[in-house]
């Protein structure tokens, strides 16, 4: 049986295919302003990837924030399933996620099945979220790449104690204005989301293994600092961003058109 | 009945006014056509229309208060309530708040205080309200109310009473609370003019309520349950002003009817009932696909919310202000957290639910300071909790595409139990 799952998300959008539950092929393109346009875009560069015909596929199931705007999806499922499903599979041990995304994060912990037990997600301001890692990425003149490298080799850090995206770039601002070196700002923004990480973690709890995923995912200066937070080693899974579309496309195998 | 499009058409500020309004509208529902399932809605739209043509006609006093003042109090001492609060949810239904938000906002009352309070503020600063000859706060619940009441009294220049409710209740307490209320009563009484014999009639029609509602609540533990969330949650307008009146009698009576028709010839409130939740604090009241998304499509029902909960004894007459002194101390949203937390344990059981939801109105103190205390009796009863964060009022303070989001995934944990071992019920 061949499955997809697409993750429509605010920054990217992903999709997976899996033939007979095993990886086909996968793809990776920015969301934009047409998230029906850009769901179909990755739907069929996957497909191509997989080597897969259309009328092929079994089932697909939508998921991420632009889920509804799938129509070609059999099913919808909230990004806190397919995410606690996608990196239970890959991660076996797994009992607590952290998946930071573009515009929300969450921590989702799961049972032994991969099912969820208890979630909670970031309040409404994007505080905390690959959103503002963007944001102050192009107030210091870098790229998110850069960040993290900058973020691990700082010798101390500069509190951000703004926690709207906005406010906290005019406190960047202002300490780029008074000299403060640039990799000190940036580990401190990189703090600044792990304490909010942390906050969330402390209301659902923590059971080891702790894993992440999202596209934050990516940024080890974010990963190292939330394992020092916790006395614990935070797994990243292969390809961190397609967890959630990796999860949808497992549903879809247990799931009927 | 959708009113919105017509409202949006009319000059209704000038209307709004107008106590032949309500009249003219009053006459209109006799050509809505109901039957003995849906009865009960008419009842109240019509209790709800003749309160607002008294109010602006001035038949009687107009007291303003606070939600969670039982009304029978502002009767027996021979007034017409008025709760700001209950006019922010109605305006708010029909579009109308962001307007008196921003004039409440312009008035230096802070986007950080409750909604409802602000948009009260709005009605009283647009002088769209019944104008008030009295204003009564009373202290337990919430202190934004008597705060935001205080700032009402000055707009309109009228008296501003507080009753002090102590924090928790003894036969002591209900005593002091009684007495003040006693004295409140004697000093209205040459505005008011309550007497005895109203006081009889009002505790008459209030206990007869309170039968009703009893019967109703015990309807509503039927698996599926008849009477939906969303409505409920609607008619919560009722449950806080009419209760005292036989307005109120006919409204309970007509509901009871409905609901205990609708068991008898299986007609549950939502045809396909997957889930049964327990709903604490009140919801969206701005058009919003939130509830019914949630039990209409999702199949999720809200089998009871805490605020239908009935946790007062009948009134006495002989003994009328201690009956409702006691009453007001035995709120479980007054007092420790952890009779609220015990009540909502109650409540689970009693409805056997299978989720609760608290909704996290912004701004809300008094609720959302309970929510540790209530998340960590839930997960030690193995229920799960979710607390969902949005507004009742201000749109502008709650995505619905999160919302959804939020509610869909706490769907997706509750479905995940029942297909599992684990589940309960």
């Amino acid at each position: 049986m061949i499955t997809v799952g697409v993750d429509i998300g605010s920054v990217t959008t992903k999709a997976v295919v899996l033939v007979h539950g095993q990886w086909g092929g996968a793809s990776l393109l920015a969301t934009g302003a047409d998230n029906r346009g850009s769901a179909e875009a990755a739907l069929v560069r996957a497909l191509a990837e997989a080597g897969v015909k259309r009328e092929e596929v079994a089932v697909i199931v939508a998921t991420g924030y632009g889920r509804i705007n799938a129509p070609f999806a059999h099913r919808q499922v909230t990004e806190i399933t397919c995410h606690g499903k996608g990196c239970h599979a890959l991660l076996p041990q797994t009992r607590t996620i952290v998946d930071v995304g573009g515009q929300d994060s969450k921590v989702i912990r799961v049972d032994d099945r991969g099912r969820v037990v208890d979630f909670v997600m970031n309040d409404k301001c994007a505080a905390g979220t690959g959103r503002f890692l963007e944001v102050m990425a192009r107030a210091l003149e870098t790229d998110l790449g850069g960040m993290a490298v900058l973020a691990r080799g700082a010798r101390a850090s500069v509190p951000i104690s703004s926690t709207c995206t906005v406010f906290a770039e005019s406190e960047v601002v202002s300490y780029v204005a008074q000299g403060r070196p640039k990799e000190e700002i940036i580990r401190g923004l990189h703090e600044a989301i792990v304490d909010r990480l942390e906050a969330m973690l402390g209301r659902v709890g923590v059971e080891p293994a702790v894993a992440m995923t999202g596209g934050v995912a990516l940024n080890r200066a974010i990963v190292e600092e939330l394992g020092r937070r916790l006395g614990l080693e935070v797994h990243v899974p292969p390809h961190p961003q397609l967890v959630g579309a990796f999860g949808a496309a497992l549903i879809a195998c247990t799931a009927t058109a | 009945m959708n009113l919105r499009p017509y409202v949006s058409k009319l000059d209704w500020q000038k209307h709004l006014r107008n106590p032949r309004t309500y009249g003219v509208l009053e006459i209109l529902t006799y050509l809505w056509r109901t039957g003995p399932l849906d009865a009960h809605r008419k009842a109240a739209f019509r209790w709800g229309l003749q309160l607002l043509r008294r109010a602006y006609r001035r038949e009687r006093p107009v007291v303003w208060t606070n939600v969670y003042t039982p009304p029978e109090l502002i009767w027996a001492l021979g007034g017409l309530p008025f709760m700001p609060e209950v006019a922010a949810a109605v305006v708010a239904s029909l579009g109308s708040a962001p307007a008196l938000l921003q004039a409440a906002q312009s008035a230096w009352y802070s986007t950080d205080l409750c909604s409802f309070h602000r948009c009260g503020l709005g009605l009283a600063l647009t002088n769209l309200a019944p104008r008030p000859d009295v204003i009564l706060a009373t202290g337990h619940l919430c202190d934004g109310a008597v705060k935001f009441l205080e700032a009402a009294a000055e707009v309109y220049g009228v008296p501003f009473y507080v009753l002090h409710v102590p924090y928790a209740g003894g036969v002591r307490e209900v005593r002091w609370l009684a007495a003040e209320m006693e004295a409140l009563s004697r000093e209205l009484r040459p505005l008011l003019g309550g007497d005895e014999r109203l006081r009889a009639s009002v505790a008459r029609n209030s206990n007869l309520a309170r039968r009703y509602l009893l019967e109703i609540n015990e309807l509503r533990a039927r698996d599926p349950t008849p009477w939906s969330g969303q409505e409920a949650l609607t008619q919560v307008a009722v449950l806080f002003m009419a209760p005292g009146t036989p307005g109120g009698v006919q409204f309970y009576r007509w509901l009871w009817r409905a609901l205990h028709l609708r068991v008898r010839l299986n007609r549950p409130a939502i045809p396909r009932q997957r889930f049964r939740l327990l709903w604490l604090h009140f919801r969206p009241y701005y058009p919003s696909p939130t509830l019914s998304w949630l039990e209409r499509e999702a199949g999720a029902v809200v089998a009871f919310e805490e605020v239908h909960n009935v946790t007062w004894d009948p009134l006495d007459p002989h003994a009328f202000w201690s009956g409702l002194a006691a009453r007001m101390l035995g709120n479980p949203l007054w007092g420790p957290a952890r009779r609220r937390a015990e009540q909502v344990l109650h409540l689970v059981r009693r409805y056997r639910v299978d989720g609760v939801v608290h909704f996290a109105h912004w701004g809300c103190r008094q609720s959302n300071g309970a929510v540790p205390l209530l998340q960590s009796t839930c997960a030690g009863a193995g229920v799960p909790f979710l607390n969902l964060e949005g507004d009742c009022i201000d749109a502008r303070n709650a995505g619905p595409g999160q919302m959804l989001t939020r509610l869909q995934a706490f769907l997706e944990v509750l479905e995940g139990r029942k297909s599992g071992d684990h589940g309960r019920r």
